[in-house]
């Protein structure tokens, strides 16, 4: 039995302002965010939602991201003048504008039918064809609405659709290679799980932790035969073997071979399933990869995902 | 007679959990067994139980970890601040687990909870 140590952690009230400690990345935006803030809800999908970011106490911010349509030609200071007409509101001087967006304006202390006021910033990046919204109420505390226009949205960053994007909610990240939509999430405490279309290809990424606590009661092979999500395709017969990655210090299994819709559609649309299962002893954590494809192959994407996980 | 408290989240982090005197503690098989002994309810004891019965609950690595902290002097914030630390758990994620664990370890009678008095009581 532990010991009870004198503490020397602080226990008052945690300070108002806070420096970014965590980070939220989604759909091609990213944004350092402080320790506790979490994700409350998020509607939408890749190209077109919104999430409403709190911490334990409150919501504090809700951000809308819409992707303009690749050869579209887009007309960034018109989309925002639309944005202020609809609202009937006129743009407030200094808006700020991260280093990686074009473009950025911002309506403050617009009152509401309700009584309350909000602060709506908005910001385009051509590069990312990325537009993005953010609203703050006075319902929110000062110090933190103050926070997410001084030191969130200066930070904020955005990824074009032609590089890898990154996903990262609870402390957990993960990367996806190019051209992968996001079709399903699976976000509880402990196993958090997304999966990412590319035409018939599909590519799941998982991790469960603590690792220790998920290997004891299913061992990682079972974690790969059994998925976050329905699938109608099984497989009968797998190769299984050891998969290792030096540089990181994972081990784990890998697992390939077709998976078949059940007798007697065996026959139509099977798919070549790569996946690994390995450990990360450091974050004490099971990161999960797998890659369903027409033509066997590509594990190397699989591997390459499971190594930029939580890697920012 | 018992009276229920209406505290507000930042009360609840702050209150400080403290371990029930135990009336035996056993390690076997990477569990901690707690035994304590408690109260029947009143309706128990009309239908003649006996007003006192012992209870004996497994801990695992986790479960043993947070009943450790738990000194009476350690607030719930802090109690979820080390967990998230030690198994690189987000503030959000630990908290969620450590206080529902703590509301099960409460119900159980292996924990009561200090709650700071403030002026308005």
């Amino acid at each position: 039995m532990q010991e009870d140590a004198a503490s020397t952690e602080s226990s008052g009230p945690r300070s108002t302002s806070r420096l970014p400690r965590s980070e939220i990345a989604w759909a091609g935006w990213r944004m350092p965010v402080g320790e506790d803030w979490r994700p409350f809800k998020i509607e939408g999908g890749q190209a077109r939602g919104s999430m409403m970011i709190g911490n334990g106490e409150q919501p504090i911010v809700r951000v809308q991201w819409s992707r303009a349509k690749e050869g579209n030609r887009f007309d960034a200071p018109a989309w925002i003048e639309r944005r202020l007409k609809k609202i009937g509101a006129v743009p407030g001087a200094n808006a700020p504008c991260p280093a990686s967006l074009d473009r950025a304006a911002w309506v403050r202390d617009l009152a509401t039918k309700g009584g309350t006021t909000r602060t709506i910033w908005y910001g385009y990046s051509a590069a990312a064809r990325l537009m993005l919204e953010l609203i703050v109420t006075s319902l929110t505390a000062e110090a933190l609405r103050r926070d997410v226009f001084k030191s969130l949205v200066p930070r904020l960053k955005v990824s074009p659709p032609e590089a890898p994007s990154y996903w990262s909610v609870y402390g957990v990240g993960f990367a996806c290679p190019v051209g992968f939509k996001l079709k399903q999430r699976h976000l509880y405490s402990g196993d958090i799980a997304l999966r990412f279309e590319r035409e018939k290809t599909s590519l799941l990424l998982r991790q469960v932790y603590p690792a220790g606590l998920a290997v004891s009661r299913r061992s990682a092979s079972r974690w790969l035969r059994v998925g976050p999500f329905k699938e109608r395709r099984r497989m009968r017969k797998a190769q299984n073997g050891p998969w290792r990655h030096a540089s990181r210090k994972l081990e784990g299994v890998t697992q390939q071979g077709w998976k078949r819709l059940p007798p007697p559609l065996g026959f139509a649309a099977p798919r070549y399933s790569t996946a690994v299962a390995a450990t990360d002893t450091a974050l004490d954590r099971l990161l999960i990869a797998e890659l369903q494809t027409r033509r066997p192959g590509d594990a190397a994407t699989v591997a390459w995902a499971i190594e930029r996980m939580n890697r920012g | 007679m018992s009276r229920r408290l209406n505290i507000d989240r930042r009360a609840a982090l702050q209150a400080c959990p403290a371990r029930a005197p135990a009336l035996r503690k056993e390690k076997k098989d990477g569990k901690l067994y707690v035994t304590v002994e408690f109260e029947r309810p009143s309706w128990q004891r009309m239908l003649g139980a006996e007003r006192l019965c012992k209870r004996t609950f497994g801990l695992d690595a986790y479960g043993r970890e947070v009943y450790a902290y738990c000194n009476g002097k350690r607030p719930v914030e802090q109690i979820v601040r080390r967990f998230a630390r030690s198994h690189n758990l987000s503030l959000a994620e630990a908290e969620t687990a450590v206080t529902t664990f703590l509301k099960t370890l409460t119900a159980k009678g292996l924990v009561g909870i200090v709650v700071p008095r403030t002026d308005e009581e």
